[in-house]
């Protein structure tokens, strides 16, 4: 310890600060050993956090969700698109289309039930079911009929009306009220429905609102039966397969009103989004704690509906529930409730007196979820009616008067009968 | 204090007092230089430090200090109106457990049956705990108000409709019969499908179709969100295991399902009550077809060897090692559902046992 040649030259093992020996050459790697363990938890954690398992595992599953098939018309899988908003069949095949008689138009067969093989049953179909798989031979097929003769040309347009659907190039201009009307070729003339479809398309363009017409008889397959379209009441379940067919070849249209062949839009210039739609102008004349069934059922619609929620619009007789004017929202509770509304199993139902009146009654006084989507408006604002033969307690709040926005003749039974009320109101309007 | 003034207190004034405790205890640090101060002593006097002003502040604002502990009180402990609550998030998935199936007057529950329901109950327990979901146990015991013909066993859609009210805040419901056995409680419904529906679901009965179903219908738009799951067994629809997302589609569906003039036509042939009515709202309702999902049978309700006796050989339909759920469907027709619980019950402990847990 004491080395010989020292003497008192005492110094410290290790030097304060500068010392004779150098430092080892890893002393400053401690510093960087801490960051070493910093930058591994960090790595843990980013790992933690995008989870590459999941990245892995995706990896594994597919990265394309399963292909299904489009929405298709009621009875085929084309569309043929069309560009203009105003949708009709052609009306001057009017008489040609008489000529033929439905029975030309459909597909008339008898089955028999696996189940029940002693019950024969008959079935409708339209004439797209015998269209060609391929459809570029279809159209040749159907072109070079249509050049044969009128009424193969009538027939297939009859046929494909189903399939036309509203596509323009862009939805800039995309009219928001679709006027729906199905006509009958063997109720009107040719004259008097030209004046009915006419009326429509003024007043859609008046407003730039869209139009779609189709006629009764195309819908004989949804009915399945053609004692339906004989019966007045029955044959207006056509009005809500119609309103279906509307909602699909305007997708993106706002409001769908379905006003019925035996009427006219009497003032084109009211705009009826401003005159009842917009949730300001609908607050007001919503009918609250109205009974379903008038004067006194026991079921009512609701006090506090909001405007806002609304989706389905009609108007009441005084003892019932009229559909010869009604109001649908383009929504998917407005597309359910229609379809819900013509179920298959209560067009059959034997229950119901006024066809889709009665059901809607039904559905209103047992479904409160529908009920809180509906609203009952005066008659005045989309039904007013021609002061028919039948004595009413209150004419002024259900006949038309001069300045109303429209009228409609529900009454009347036979078709000339009906065109003399339409030559009346055209006079009127015009 | 008019009192104490009587008294020759030689303090009277708080900064005095507060003074002298300074002094106090300076002195007796300096007398007792060797004191170490304990840990015990530290917290403490870290707890006075937190206590001390927050008395100090009870004392000065008595009135405003009562009203504060009963606003406390009230918002912790109870569910009044007008006052905000603390609330802790409600749950993404409630699973809704039907008990009592057919039980009520009618018949005594047998010590099985008591078994199978606590096993039952005690595994979908642990699986919410888990996970983090709702459970709510429903009573399905015969009620007056569906002993008519018709309304048997409609109380599925009720409840349903009920638990939607009970939990406002809950996106998915899981319906599950009393004869189900979670096996994997591992599993979250999330990574199981709920997050990857698209993938796991198929919506088309092209590929399997045990009714015949039609497998088009107008207007179908498959675009449409996923609202309600279900699977198919040999029999058709299997409402046994299935989910329900709300939305006004489900609320809808729900109002609608019974329907007295459907049912005045059908109830002959739905002899499956809903399990029937839906089947035949999916055939000819777009709207209800494109809203529904389905699931393959085994991903949420296996079954054992004894249902679908018929479709034996068919693999697609029995429960394998690691599935999810079983559903003992019908074994209360002729089967042992105690049996059949005890052994899946074991089989499931079995899987779920961990190699370390070598005690257990």
């Amino acid at each position: 310890m004491f080395s010989s040649n020292s003497g008192n030259n005492f110094r410290p093992r290790y030097g304060k600060g500068k010392g004779f020996l150098p430092l080892p050459a890893t002393f400053n790697r401690i510093q960087q050993k801490q960051n070493i363990t910093y930058t591994i938890i960090g790595v843990i954690l980013l790992w933690f956090f995008f989870n590459p398992f999941s990245l892995l595992g995706g990896l594994f599953r597919s990265h394309h969700p399963p292909q299904y098939p489009a929405g298709h018309p009621f009875t085929s899988n084309r569309v043929i698109e069309h560009s203009s908003p105003y949708i009709f069949p052609r009306i001057e095949d009017t008489q040609l289309l008489k000529e033929l008689t439905v029975h030309k138009l459909i597909k008339e067969f008898k089955v028999r039930d696996a189940n029940f093989p002693e019950i024969e049953k008959n079935l409708i179909r339209s004439l797209n079911t015998l269209d060609d798989p391929d459809p570029v031979l279809q159209k040749e097929k159907e072109d070079d009929e249509n050049k044969r003769s009128e009424l193969l040309l009538a027939k297939n347009s009859f046929k494909n009306q189903d399939k036309v659907v509203f596509r323009p190039k862009n939805n800039r201009n995309y009219p928001e009220v679709i006027i729906v009307t199905a006509v009958d070729f063997e109720k009107y003339s040719q004259l008097a429905l030209t004046k009915i479809v006419q009326n429509r398309v003024d007043y859609a363009h008046e407003h730039s609102y869209g139009v779609y017409v189709r006629w009764y008889q195309e819908f004989l397959p949804a009915l399945n039966s053609l004692s339906y379209l004989e019966s007045k009441e029955k044959s207006k379940w056509v009005r809500l397969f119609c309103m279906r067919a509307a909602m699909f070849a305007f997708p993106h249209a706002k409001w769908f009103w379905y006003f019925d062949q035996d009427g006219l839009v009497m003032d084109l210039n009211v705009d009826i989004q401003q005159y009842m739609l917009n949730a300001e102008s609908l607050n007001p004349i919503m009918q609250r704690e109205q009974a379903i069934i008038p004067p006194d059922g026991a079921i009512k619609t609701y006090k506090n509906t909001k405007a806002e929620s609304v989706k389905l619009i009609f108007t009441q007789s005084e003892s019932k529930i009229e559909t010869h004017s009604f109001i649908i929202k383009n929504d998917h509770v407005g597309k359910s409730i229609m379809e819900f509304w013509c179920d298959n199993l209560y067009l059959t139902y034997p229950n119901f007196p006024f066809g889709p009146d009665s059901a809607l009654t039904h559905i209103l006084q047992w479904h409160p979820f529908i009920l809180s989507k509906a609203s009952i408006v005066p008659p005045k604002t989309i039904a007013s009616q021609h002061a028919g033969v039948v004595k009413q307690e209150k004419p002024e709040v259900y006949n038309y008067k001069d300045g109303d926005f429209v009228v409609q003749w529900a009454d009347c039974v036979l078709g000339v009968e009906c065109e003399k009320f339409l030559e009346t109101y055209t006079k009127k309007s015009s | 204090m008019a009192s104490n003034k009587g008294f020759a207190l030689p303090f009277t004034h708080l900064n005095d007092l507060e003074k002298t405790d300074a002094m106090n205890a300076e002195y007796s640090k300096t007398f007792k230089p060797n004191k170490k101060s304990s840990w015990s002593a530290s917290v403490s006097s870290i707890i006075q430090q937190f206590v001390r002003p927050l008395t100090e502040f009870a004392l000065k604002y008595k009135k405003l200090s009562i009203v504060l502990l009963t606003l406390a009180c009230l918002s912790l402990l109870t569910s009044i109106p007008f006052v905000p609550h603390w609330r802790t998030a409600s749950p993404k998935v409630v699973i809704i457990l039907a008990a009592n199936e057919g039980g009520g007057v009618l018949k005594w529950k047998s010590p099985q049956e008591w078994s199978v329901e606590r096993s039952s109950i005690a595994n979908k327990k642990h699986y919410a705990k888990v996970h983090g979901y709702g459970l709510t146990i429903k009573d399905m015991t015969i009620k007056k108000r569906y002993s008519h013909e018709w309304r048997e066993s409609w109380e599925k859609v009720d409840i349903m409709k009920q638990t939607m009210r009970q939990f406002p805040e809950t996106e998915w419901f899981w319906w599950l019969d009393l004869h189900t056995y979670i096996m994997e409680p591992h599993i979250s419904l999330e990574e199981h499908f709920l997050d990857i529906l698209d993938n796991t679901t198929y919506r088309t009965l092209d590929t399997f179709n045990p009714l015949n179903l039609p497998t088009d219908i107008p207007y179908t738009d498959y675009q449409q969100e996923i609202d309600m799951i279900i699977t198919q067994d040999c029999g058709g629809f299997n409402l046994g295991s299935f989910l329900m997302r709300r939305s006004s589609w489900s609320e809808m569906l729900l109002d609608i399902w019974w329907d007295p003039a459907m049912y005045e036509q059908m109830h002959m042939q739905w002899e499956h009550k809903e399990q029937d009515a839906l089947e035949t709202l999916y055939s000819t309702q777009a709207w209800i077809r494109e809203k529904v999902g389905f699931l393959p049978l085994r991903k949420i309700n296996a079954f054992p060897p004894g249902a679908c006796s018929d479709k034996a050989d068919d693999p697609q339909y029995f429960y394998h090692d690691h599935d999810f759920v079983i559903n003992m469907a019908g074994c209360e027709w002729g089967r042992d559902c105690w049996g059949e619980m005890e052994h899946y019950k074991a089989l499931s402990k079995k899987f779920q046992k961990r190699w370390w847990k070598f005690w257990a």
